[in-house]
């Protein structure tokens, strides 16, 4: 699930990938947008949109998956679970949503050209899955 | 409902100074309900809150920011053309930038404080406004040299600096006041390094210098004497040159404005204020400036090497981020940016 405030705030060629997929669209009435305000007032240092998904995620249970530390640690101090895009890969390749050999291929892709991401984490991750793949074989 | 949705949404209109109706039928709403939004008796579900954000061109967020400053007036000087419609739109922008500036200085603990070390004074003529020149100098112990960077200067004292895009050259710039205590001055990004110098210092004039019931004519020159005065001093002219001088080489107006960031007309208008050259080689210069195309080109394409540029904003948006005090969709927000845009221009790791 995703939200209409955070589709906005991408390219449309993201906007895109998210529309084709089978990730259901979020939206926020007036009521839960006054709702969003009250956090945005108490958090400054977040933006509408961030407080968006973290109210969200509140709401309905969910995990909130972002990249973003400021967030991160907001929503973790109120007792939301916090994952990131490692989460994420992890989660395709549990769930069979991708082949392995496609995962360890995405995981190397986002090393290479994301730098903020910790690269012992993906390391230990590439390494476990080629194993993996290895005894598959 | 929320009143600082109202508010900005009114600005944001404003800013993109498009009326009532024209804002309705763009968006699929009926006009009263664009004006119940403005008047804060209703609020929009989040399709119309987007379709309004794109089509005035602002973020979400920042429809929602809550207006936390008291900012003093912004008025456009007298012989500014910026009417109607474009001067609400450019005030707009002005207290948008403001404000973000404000913000990210109190999310960073910096204090706003500034002192005018010679507001005791009260200028009633333009003597008085240039000795005042030489108080300020003195008082923020700068020696009374050529000053090479003024936006680096001012931001040292706590007199913040915001440039905007204007490209009409309707605008040079304004000073006004927060919470009637935090000076700022606005500049148009778009003009020459000298023109940006002199702007800077006229504007610091308005607000170090009292001037008690001056006409605003008056006060207009009282801050033109004081600017001169705080690039050029008629010491320092008198030094570089001599205190009297029947001929005089373009050469030398050209190394003066190297020195101290100051136009060749400039320079020779204080010239003549001096007596250094005669009033009617002022008047020359002037005709020749007017009548011969050729001489022009070469006075408007000598110009001062340094730069007047304030990346203090932007360093402290950055250092905000760096630090995880605001998350990349605010910074994004702050600069005005698209996410990705946010990440290319600003965001790449070393």
């Amino acid at each position: 699930m995703y939200h209409d405030f955070v589709l906005e705030e991408l390219e449309a060629d993201q906007r895109e990938l998210f529309k084709r997929s089978s990730m259901r669209i979020c939206t926020s009435n007036p009521k839960l947008i006054s709702e969003i305000l009250e956090l945005t007032e108490t958090n400054p240092g977040l933006s509408f949109e961030d407080c968006t998904v973290w109210h969200h995620a509140k709401l309905l249970g969910g995990i909130l998956v972002t990249g973003d530390g400021k967030l991160k640690r907001k929503a973790s101090a109120g007792g939301l679970e916090v994952r990131g895009i490692i989460f994420l890969i992890e989660e395709i390749k549990n769930q069979r949503v991708r082949e392995l050999v496609e995962c360890i291929s995405i995981l190397k892709h986002l090393k290479s050209f994301n730098p903020r991401l910790p690269i012992l984490e993906i390391d230990n991750r590439i390494n476990a899955w080629e194993v993996e793949l290895a005894n598959q074989l | 409902m929320s009143s600082s949705f109202a508010f900005r949404l009114k600005n944001a209109r404003l800013k993109s100074g498009l009326s009532l109706q024209q804002v309705a039928d763009q968006v699929g709403l009926s006009k009263q309900m664009i004006s119940k939004y403005e008047k804060g008796l209703s609020m929009p579900a989040s399709d119309k809150l987007i379709a309004l954000s794109r089509m005035l061109n602002v973020k979400v967020d920042q429809l929602f920011s809550k207006p936390e400053y008291e900012i003093g007036e912004i008025s456009f000087r007298k012989r500014s053309k910026l009417k109607g419609k474009r001067e609400q739109a450019l005030k707009e922008e002005i207290r948008t930038k403001i404000e973000n500036y404000l913000l990210i200085e109190d999310l960073l603990g910096i204090s706003h404080g500034f002192e005018n070390p010679i507001g005791g004074n009260l200028i009633s003529s333009l003597q008085e406004a240039k000795d005042a020149a030489f108080q300020l100098k003195e008082a923020w112990k700068i020696g009374q040299d050529a000053i090479y960077n003024a936006v680096d200067l001012f931001e040292e004292k706590h007199i913040k600096v915001i440039e905007i895009d204007e490209l009409t050259g309707e605008f040079d710039g304004l000073a006004t006041w927060v919470d009637g205590k935090y000076p700022m001055i606005v500049l148009s990004k778009a003009a020459s390094v000298e023109r940006k110098r002199f702007t800077l210092f006229h504007e610091l004039g308005h607000i170090v210098l009292v001037s008690g019931d001056a006409s605003d004519k008056d006060q207009e020159k009282f801050c033109n004497a004081f600017a001169s005065e705080m690039l050029l001093s008629e010491a320092n002219l008198m030094m570089e040159l001599g205190e009297s001088k029947r001929a005089i080489f373009l050469e030398e107006i050209k190394n003066l404005q190297e020195k101290y960031g100051m136009s060749i007309s400039a320079i020779i208008y204080k010239l003549g204020e001096t007596g250094i050259i005669s009033k009617n080689h002022v008047r020359d210069f002037f005709i020749r400036l007017r009548v011969e195309p050729k001489f022009k080109i070469q006075i408007e394409e000598s110009s001062y090497q340094g730069n007047e540029h304030s990346n203090r904003f932007e360093n402290l948006v950055l250092r905000a981020l760096s630090q995880e005090t605001i998350s990349q969709s605010k910074a994004s927000a702050m600069f005005g940016v698209s996410l990705s845009e946010l990440r290319s221009q600003y965001l790449q790791a070393v």
